[in-house]
């Protein structure tokens, strides 16, 4: 690997500005993600570049090192520049990426679209995105992709806000990147407003997932999902705070995983409850699959309950391939494999039960696993 | 015996009037039949009268002979003889039949000052209360509702209703999604229990029921109140033209 | 009436109060507030001990000095000063053990007697064995002589570490180590006195064994120490209770439990925890609660079963856990916690599979009611060598009024693939439908309330010894009184 000394230097510098808010192995979100690799590395600090010229086809918003470098936007689509701001609140991660680029803001008000995130970094380099979403009165679904290649550090913060009966769908898509990715997302989701999050991540290296929802009026609803799937030695995290502020809300949360040798997948699961929120209907669930004999699973779903009126059920299932399912397959002539594989495709497919999701329903995951053996 | 007059209900926690001046008398040994279509207030009306807090009673009143029991809870209502006999009984997992059963029993023995029941002998009222009413025993030693076929929950109703002897007793509904053979059983089971020392309110959708009960009076209810009342032959009547005929009729 | 209004007359009845709250009169001799290494040399001179306990316990304390207390768990207290409690006080007729249990203080045997634990063999319940504790001593031991005659040992830990040495010295700290965490640390200390149970091979042990602790002096710090070993093929069954009287200052209970099952036996371990909780109106007072309970499935199909009721404390800080170890061990853990008024209580366990086909089974039920915080918190931990490993978790937390906090913590680790782990949760408020159908069948409300939570709780009470399945019962439905709307 190609290193410059002073660079390396930069990054170490800017890692320290914030370090004594960086979260720690006290804190239980953090006890089993290696902060300290993550930052270890040798990454390039990425230069200002010209914008680039669009070559995509549909709405976009693309961001490279550490700044937006080219969009198309639909009609109700408006785009502004912030100043580099760091709110003393967040976590030093935060802080950090606050600091490193500039904050982009998106309105969005009366419109129904679909607009693609390209996130970027690109190799040996470290890079930040930062950007604000808020919605009045739409209909919008972001596409997301991230692109972190090899020995890449990704990391992004991006709030969104959904107001006046909008419905906002965040679809994440990581598939096979070998760089970091490590993500923050905060929603506040306002009354009547619905807020849907989707996040595949397909045999990448290192991921981080931290998604935050805040449910702040009556009749809103928040829906998160993901399903991961790992490949020998990758790791991903998800990590997810539900907060139910108000009364008469609903949230649910799906994560299913997929393990192979020496895989490790971590589901944090967390919903709170505010006193006087009434009337809440809550549901987690995690379900895990580790295929090999080593892989490691961490699952805690957390519920967190001040209010009476409430509804709330979690449930964590880790193990092998459904057997009795198996049985039943190979009891009707199926193969051995061929069993395995319909189980363990109808068991990802599961996370796209929703009919806001259905769109996103992969069709060509399964070989990546066959390769490797099932 | 009980006596509704000018009752006017909302929900609690809503703005919403479902019974409109409803009145009612209903005297000691007669069996009234309440008809209406669905969201006539009639399940509103059976859980109102058994003390359900989620109503609020805006005006009028309930009286059980003679004492107004407007503001009483659930449980004295029914320790003076009020029996509601509920359309969806709701499962009570780990409490067991026969020992809830017991409880509600010694409840109203010591309410009447009458010497409570020890378990032994409470097995032998029971004994012959599911014997009489044709129930098998091991409903007794299931959780209460728990885990009972909608048909098996009614019928658990009708044993409740048998054990504690209330002088009024209301069957909200007791006939939906019973089949033939259920429905004749506790029908049955109901004609046994009843005399001229106690009162039957049946509130049902269908005239079927009343094929097996015979009802002194028929009253019909439309948005919260009665707007008829005659003898059996209505629900007949009103079972062959429809509750559309009716809205027609008095639109 | 609405909702709003019966909420307002239920809270305006009067509550009713903790029975156990009376303080006994007698003569105590306490060590004078404080703790140092003198403290320990004189606590271990004063209980005869050989040099061996004296080791143990400098050295635990040598280590303590170097710990933090902890202060993770969702319950929120100040830090203790740990100066200012007496580590040893007993009733000055006990300097010596008494010969025979018609020797024991009048005042003591009345104590006992009004907690429901007479000491007189023949007025016991039938089939239970009881080790009474008063503050840092055992009072007295009963049907030891009897239990002998079978091979099985109960005494106090004090006469135990004189008497059976080599015991002791096996399987004292071998589940709890003194480095495992700060209160088992300074309870390895300090430790006054406790229950020990050796079953030997293939005994099955003919009466329950019990031990009721009683905390008497204010300001005095409980450190009970208890340790029992099943050899292989061997059963029992033991079940503590404890109470204590009404202060206005928070008292500190630091136990520490050890259980060694070997080859093919089976421990059974019941708690009915029912300390003095603190002032209903204010929070003031109540024990401090911070207990560790462990159990090594050492020997293959070995079992281990902790059963709690857990209605008192001011805050409670415990999670009896299994060490599954031998191929096909048990695991089993059921849990009802009920807090009310200003309680905590952070509660849970952990069950660590190690060998080859364990199993493991948690029942938790947490009750929340009046302005209470109650947290489940357990760890299901899958290494790589615990082929076949089977874990079920059911959770379920009941809500009684609008101010109670009710949180919920598992944490899943599995490591290999063909362990199997599933966990279930539920939160709900208890339902008005289900008052509201009891009600209307001529039951009050306390009384509907109760049947509820008791069915609530049914599949964990099927779990205590018969002799008091009942007693947890009415426990549970005395701290409810009143609580609901």
């Amino acid at each position: 690997m190609m290193m410059d000394q002073t660079k390396e230097h930069a990054l170490t510098d800017i890692v320290k500005k914030f370090e004594s808010a960086f979260p720690n192995r006290k804190d239980e979100d953090w006890v089993n993600y290696d902060l300290d690799a993550v930052f270890h590395g040798t990454y390039q600090l990425p230069q200002y570049v010209e914008d680039e010229p669009s070559k995509r086809d549909g709405f976009y918003l693309h961001f490279k090192h550490n700044q937006l470098v080219s969009y198309h936007l639909p009609d109700g689509a408006s785009l502004s520049k912030k100043d580099k701001h760091v709110a003393a609140s967040s976590n030093g991660l935060i802080q950090m990426i606050q600091q490193s680029a500039e904050t982009i803001q998106l309105d969005i008000s009366n419109c129904e679209s679909t607009i693609h995130i390209i996130q970027e970094a690109t190799e040996n380099t470290f890079a930040c995105h930062c950007f604000n979403i808020v919605a009045h009165e739409s209909t919008v679904t972001f596409n997301r992709t991230f692109i972190a290649p090899k020995n890449a550090l990704l990391f992004s913060y991006c709030t969104v806000s959904v107001n006046n009966q909008s419905n906002v769908i965040i679809h994440d898509q990581n598939q096979k990147n070998d760089g970091k990715i490590l993500e923050f997302s905060k929603a506040w989701v306002q009354a009547d407003c619905h807020f849907y999050g989707l996040n595949q991540s397909f045999f990448s290296t290192h991921s981080r997932f931290d998604t935050e929802v805040f449910i702040e009026g009556e009749s809103a609803t928040a829906r998160l999902h993901g399903i991961g799937l790992n490949h020998p030695k990758q790791e991903l995290f998800y990590n997810t705070h539900v907060h139910h502020n108000v009364a008469n809300t609903e949230s649910h949360q799906l994560f299913k995983s997929v393990n192979q040798d020496d895989a490790l997948f971590e589901y944090n699961g967390k919903v709170s409850v505010k006193k006087h929120a009434q009337n809440i209907e809550s549901y987690q669930l995690n379900q895990n699959i580790v295929l090999d004999e080593v892989a490691t699973v961490y699952s805690r779903p957390q519920l967190f309950i001040d209010a009476d009126d409430v509804s709330c059920t979690h449930g964590s299932t880790t193990g092998d391939l459904n057997q009795e399912a198996l049985f039943y397959l190979m009891s009707r002539g199926l193969g051995e494999e061929e069993s395995k594989r319909m189980i363990l495709h109808a068991f990802i497919l599961e996370a796209f039960n929703h009919p806001q999701f259905e769109p996103f329903k992969p069709t060509s995951v399964l070989f990546d696993f066959d390769e490797q053996k099932v | 015996m009980l006596e509704i007059n000018d009752l006017y209900v909302k929900c609690a926690d809503e703005d919403l009037d479902i019974l409109k001046g409803f009145s009612l008398t209903l005297e000691k040994g007669k069996v009234h039949a309440i008809m209406g279509p669905n969201g006539s207030g009639k399940s509103t009306l059976s859980k109102v009268i058994a003390g359900d807090e989620n109503y609020e009673i805006t005006s009028g009143n309930i009286r059980f002979n003679g004492e107004d029991i407007s503001d009483y809870d659930a449980t004295k209502r029914s320790l003076l003889g009020l029996f509601l006999a509920f359309q969806y009984p709701v499962e009570i997992p780990g409490v067991n039949n026969a020992e809830f059963l017991r409880m509600a029993y010694n409840s109203r023995q010591k309410h009447n000052g009458l010497p409570e029941a020890d378990p032994l002998a409470f097995q032998d009222i029971l004994l012959k209360k599911t014997n009489e009413l044709n129930i098998p025993e091991e409903f007794l030693d299931r959780d209460l509702n728990s885990g009972f076929s909608g048909g098996e929950k009614k019928r658990n109703e009708i044993l409740q209703l048998a054990v504690l002897e209330p002088s009024v007793a209301i069957l909200d509904e007791t006939d939906s999604g019973l089949d033939i053979d259920a429905l004749k059983q506790v029908s049955e089971a109901i004609n046994q229990l009843k005399n001229e020392n106690n009162s039957f309110l049946i509130i049902t959708h269908y005239q079927r029921i009343l094929n097996y009960i015979e009802p002194d009076v028929v009253h019909i209810m439309m948005d919260g109140k009665i707007v008829e009342s005659g003898p059996k032959e209505l629900a007949i009547e009103l079972d062959q033209k429809g509750y559309d005929h009716l809205v027609k009729l008095k639109s | 009436m609405t909702f709003q209004d019966h909420d307002k007359t239920i809270e305006s009845i009067v509550e009713k109060d903790y029975e156990f709250g009376f303080k006994t009169d007698v003569e105590t001799e306490k060590f004078p507030k404080g703790l140092n290494e003198t403290v320990i040399r004189k606590l271990s001179a004063k209980k005869n001990e050989p040099d061996y306990m004296l080791e143990f316990r400098l050295k635990a304390f040598e280590h303590w000095k170097k710990m933090e207390e902890p202060h993770w768990a969702t319950s929120v207290y100040p830090n203790l000063d740990y100066q200012d409690v007496h580590y040893f006080a007993a009733p000055k007729s006990l300097a010596e053990k008494p010969k025979s249990l018609d020797d024991i203080d009048p005042e003591l045997r009345r104590t006992f007697e009004k907690l429901g634990i007479p000491l007189f063999e023949q007025k016991q319940l039938a089939g239970v064995a009881v080790d009474a504790v008063f503050d840092s001593v055992s009072v007295a031991t009963t049907y030891k002589e009897k239990l002998k005659q079978h091979g099985v040992i109960f005494c106090s830990i004090s006469e135990a570490i004189i008497d059976y040495p080599d015991l002791v010295k096996e399987y004292l700290g071998s589940v709890v180590p003194f480095t495992d965490n700060f209160f088992a640390c300074l309870n390895s200390a300090v430790f006054t006195d406790g229950s020990f149970v050796y079953v030997p091979k293939g005994v099955s042990c003919p009466m329950e064994l019990s031990t009721y602790f009683r905390i008497n002096e204010e300001n005095t710090g409980q450190f009970e120490r208890t340790l029992i070993i099943c050899e292989d093929k061997a059963t029992v069954s033991y079940l503590e209770g404890c109470t204590a009287p009404k202060f206005d200052s928070n008292q500190l209970h630091a136990a520490v439990v050890e259980l060694v099952a070997l080859e093919d036996a089976e421990i059974k371990y019941s708690t009915v925890q029912n300390w003095y909780p603190g002032d209903k109106k204010t929070g003031q007072g109540g024990i401090y609660n911070f207990v560790t309970k462990r159990g090594k499935c050492l020997g293959d199909r070995s079992k281990i079963s902790w059963t709690q009721i857990e209605t008192g404390s001011a805050i409670t800080w415990k999670y009896p856990s299994c060490v599954l170890i031998g191929e096909s061990s048990v695991g089993e853990f059921y849990s009802v916690a009920l807090t009310n008024h200003f309680q905590q209580a952070d509660t849970g366990t952990k069950m660590i599979h190690i060998g080859k086909n364990t199993k493991s089974t948690i029942i938790s039920k947490g009750i929340s009611a009046g302005t209470s915080n109650n947290t489940y918190r357990g760890l299901v931990q899958m290494n790589k060598s615990a082929k076949n490993a089977r874990n079920y978790t059911q959770c379920d937390s009941m809500l009684i009024g609008d101010a109670c906090i009710a949180n919920t913590i598992p944490t899943i680790l599995i490591k290999n693939k063909t362990a199997v782990c599933e966990h279930e949760a539920s939160t709900s408020k208890v339902g008005e439908d289900q008052l509201f159908y009891l009600m209307s069948r001529g039951i009050s409300l306390d009384d509907a309330l109760a049947a509820i939570v008791s069915g609530f709780c049914k599949n964990v009470f099927e779990k205590l010894p018969d002799e008091f399945a009942l007693e947890a019962n009415q426990l549970l439905s005395v701290q409810l009184e009143h609580s609901v709307g």
